[in-house]
């Protein structure tokens, strides 16, 4: 296949689409599956067929539309007509009202209109729109068109300078400009080069990447590609969860398809482009999200980090220069090619462009995937698109950035989501987990919880981490079995940051995080717990009263 | 790429020819099944390069369900790695298990948003019925529980895997009533 026949399959297909009149997308993600999403495609496959408007209704299969609180979720277009709670029954009836009599069930819609609107769908553009096995399906909707953009009008310095006027940073966490790292790698001695995108979602909470690579898996590859094309990359790693069986299996579908149409491998669409995906299994080990120890686990050892420099963009994987992007980084990059970095840098905050995609869960009301531009307040987040917190509780802490991220209190929900502030506040953007904590939870009892992921996901490499985070759980096990002193709370504090300030990699340095946020924002609990011996929530001082554990 | 050279040449002296690889499946105690032939077939594709020994690890597991060390041990001789770097690779991930997990398996997920929404609860709930413990298996290898650091279907959460089914919004009674119901059936299937 050649360049123009990009242009050709998506006549093709749009032509193929407009036949139909309406379109039925079942979403098929891990979240909607288990609340039996397959078996309802099959009956409206069945019931199109049974009604004879086959020839009038599309049905597909589609990825994550986000509502993932009220799945099995189904879309109808045109309108966006979300159902939610779809059951065979309520099937029959959305045939034949909405279907063949063209009237929407008014009374089966997801009726939740800020969740929508409050918005910003970049990333998530095509989930829930198109059939992630169906490539025509993502051609159709303009994919692959950027990269025709860059093999055929754009130089790779081009390409990176237009990255660079977007303003986009990485959406792993930590921000770093992706122009930045593009023009350092493709300055960098050495080859061959490579990409690695990071799709080891490790963090407990958080499922954004791993919707967007079941969703939209050619967004990811194009993503590659162009970020091959600009910086010299002939090979690219995507390193995925082991625990994605699904994303696992809509990107080997995916890279297939791709091959076949010669879009990846040799002579990329009749350029001098050559290009090959290759996709790597993580195995659980939340510390590979580090970027020199995913290194290590794509090489077959133990992700086990190491001392930066050499930076991964001068000496990488095998030694050669190797650039590491998120997914989410990753399916940006078409967007912007396509409208130009200037329209990209216009969305979002200022210091901040475009937008982040945000797990929320916990005791609220609508959890789900969404897409917000950065900038946006928590409040919003939590109240206007999560809907609140359900039974009429009162919202206690929102913790922001997984496991190693910071619990703020709800004084700071008006602060506006972006790296910086989310910084100076004590949390991290991490891979955008938000979990709203009600007053039913103890929050010792949860930064004692997230020590204790932290201590199992340790490495052992550095001794800050290896032992300063045991350190920490033993007094936290102290103070809720009514064991802890007063003077434990400065204890806490000087642990904490001394493990931040010394140890070896990100793990490390953020995972004293909930520990430094709770006691910066609810110290009375501390208090209360070490002098009063009371739990409002009830959760400490409970089976092991009175154990003396020494 | 350096640690990985002296592996190599420390390694030199158990190179072996794929004769006595043979005789070293035998003296492992595995026998020479179809599932060694898969495992052995996977190797050769990738051409028994060390840096595939994740992959490798992967496919041994989804072989035979588990990864004891004889497996790694004959892992370790047809890549030319020392055991000591197949075994400490095996056990640092811990998605490889290195015991037999029982007939049945539960996996509950530990991620925060089930966390938070009880799930501690229900785990301790499974151990105190089932008398099983996390990370382990009942007496009579008829069950096994896991915990597993979120496996992303957190808004159905809290979440709990049983025989590859996930069932979302668990209730303690339901995943007790679901055990018992599948001992049960397995009872009646094996009297």
């Amino acid at each position: 296949m050649r360049l123009a026949d990009i242009q050709k399959i998506a006549e093709i297909e749009v032509d193929f689409q407009r036949a139909y009149k309406y379109r039925i997308n079942v979403c098929c993600s891990s979240g909607c599956i288990p609340l039996g999403a397959i078996n309802l495609l099959k009956t409206f496959q069945d019931l199109v067929t049974e009604h004879g408007v086959i020839e009038n209704c599309l049905v597909a299969r589609t990825g994550c539309v986000g509502t993932c609180s009220v799945g099995p979720v189904v879309v109808v277009e045109p309108g966006d007509y979300i159902y939610e709670k779809v059951t065979p029954e309520k099937a029959r009836k959305i045939v034949i009202d909405h279907i063949i009599l063209g009237l929407p069930v008014k009374k089966l819609l997801f009726e939740n209109k800020t969740f929508i609107e409050k918005q910003h769908r970049l990333v998530l553009r095509n989930a829930g729109k198109i059939d992630p096995y169906r490539i025509e399906d993502y051609i159709a909707s303009g994919g692959y068109s950027a990269l025709v953009k860059c093999l055929t009008k754009l130089s790779p310095q081009e390409v990176i300078d237009e990255i660079a006027a977007s303003g986009l940073r990485g959406r792993g966490g930590a921000g770093f400009p992706t122009a930045k790292k593009w023009s350092f790698v493709s300055r960098a001695h050495g080859s061959p080069k490579y990409i690695i995108a990071n799709l080891d979602e490790g963090d407990p909470g958080v499922f954004a990447n791993r919707t967007l690579a079941e969703a939209d898996p050619h967004a990811l590859i194009e993503g590659l590609l162009i970020a091959g094309y600009a910086i010299g990359a002939e090979k690219a790693f995507i390193y995925t969860r082991a625990e994605y069986p699904l994303a696992i299996d809509t990107l080997k579908k995916a890279i297939n398809k791709a091959s076949e149409l010669n879009i990846i491998g040799k002579n990329v669409l009749g350029t001098s482009l050559n290009f090959d995906i290759e996709i790597r299994l993580g195995a659980g080990a939340f510390v590979a999200g580090e970027e020199t120890a995913i290194i290590a686990s794509v090489e077959g050892r133990r992700a086990m980090p190491r001392p930066r420099p050499p930076y991964p963009a001068t000496a990488g994987l095998w030694g050669k220069p190797t650039v590491i992007q998120n997914v989410e980084t990753l399916a940006n990059i078409p967007l912007i090619l396509q409208n130009g970095g200037a329209w990209f840098s216009k969305i979002g905050s200022p210091n901040c462009a475009g937008t982040k995609c945000f797990s929320i869960t916990g005791k609220i009301n609508n959890p789900g995937l969404i897409e917000v531009p950065m900038g946006i307040t928590l409040r919003e987040v939590i109240f206007d698109i999560g809907g609140g917190i359900p039974e009429n509780r009162s919202l206690k802490a929102v913790l922001v950035g997984g496991p190693s991220g910071g619990c703020l209190p709800d004084i700071l929900l008006d602060l506006p989501i972006d790296y910086e502030s989310l910084k100076t506040a004590g949390a991290i953007m991490g891979s955008g987990g938000i979990v709203a904590i009600d007053d039913q939870s103890c929050l010792i009892d949860t930064a004692k919880f997230f020590i204790d992921f932290c201590v199992a996901e340790s490495c052992g490499k550095c001794t800050p981490c290896r032992v300063g985070l045991v350190k920490i759980k033993e007094i936290f096990k102290k103070i809720m079995q009514g064991e802890g002193k007063i003077e434990d709370i400065n204890l806490l504090s000087k642990l904490s940051t001394f493990i931040t300030e010394t140890s070896l990699c990100g793990l490390g340095q953020t995972a004293p995080n909930p520990v430094l946020t709770t006691l910066r924002y609810f110290k009375q609990e501390y208090v209360e717990h070490l002098v009063d011996r009371s739990c409002k929530a009830d959760k400490c001082f409970k089976e092991n009263k009175g154990v003396n554990i020494n | 790429m350096d640690t990985k050279k002296n592996l190599r040449s420390s390694s030199q002296s158990i190179l072996l020819s794929p004769k006595k690889k043979d005789n070293s499946a035998v003296n492992l105690g595995l026998k020479n099944d179809k599932r060694l032939l898969k495992l052995e077939n996977f190797m050769r594709k990738m051409n028994y390069k060390g840096c595939a020994l994740l992959e490798i690890l992967h496919k041994a597991q989804e072989i035979y369900g588990y990864i004891n060390k004889n497996v790694l041990a004959y892992i370790a001789e047809a890549i030319e790695l020392p055991a000591s770097h197949v075994f400490g690779v095996a056990t640092f991930y811990s998605y490889f298990k290195q015991q037999q997990p029982g007939k049945h398996v539960i996996t509950a997920c530990l991620g925060t948003a089930c966390y938070v929404k009880g799930v501690e609860e229900i785990i301790c709930a499974i151990e105190k019925n089932f008398s099983v413990k996390r990370g382990g298996s009942s007496d009579d290898g008829k069950l096994s529980l896991f915990i597993t650091r979120c496996i992303g279907a957190c808004a159905i959460g809290p979440a709990i895997i049983i025989d590859d089914d996930i069932i979302g919004n668990v209730t303690e009674d339901l995943v007790l009533e679901k055990i018992t119901s599948i001992l049960e059936r397995e009872k009646i299937e094996t009297c």
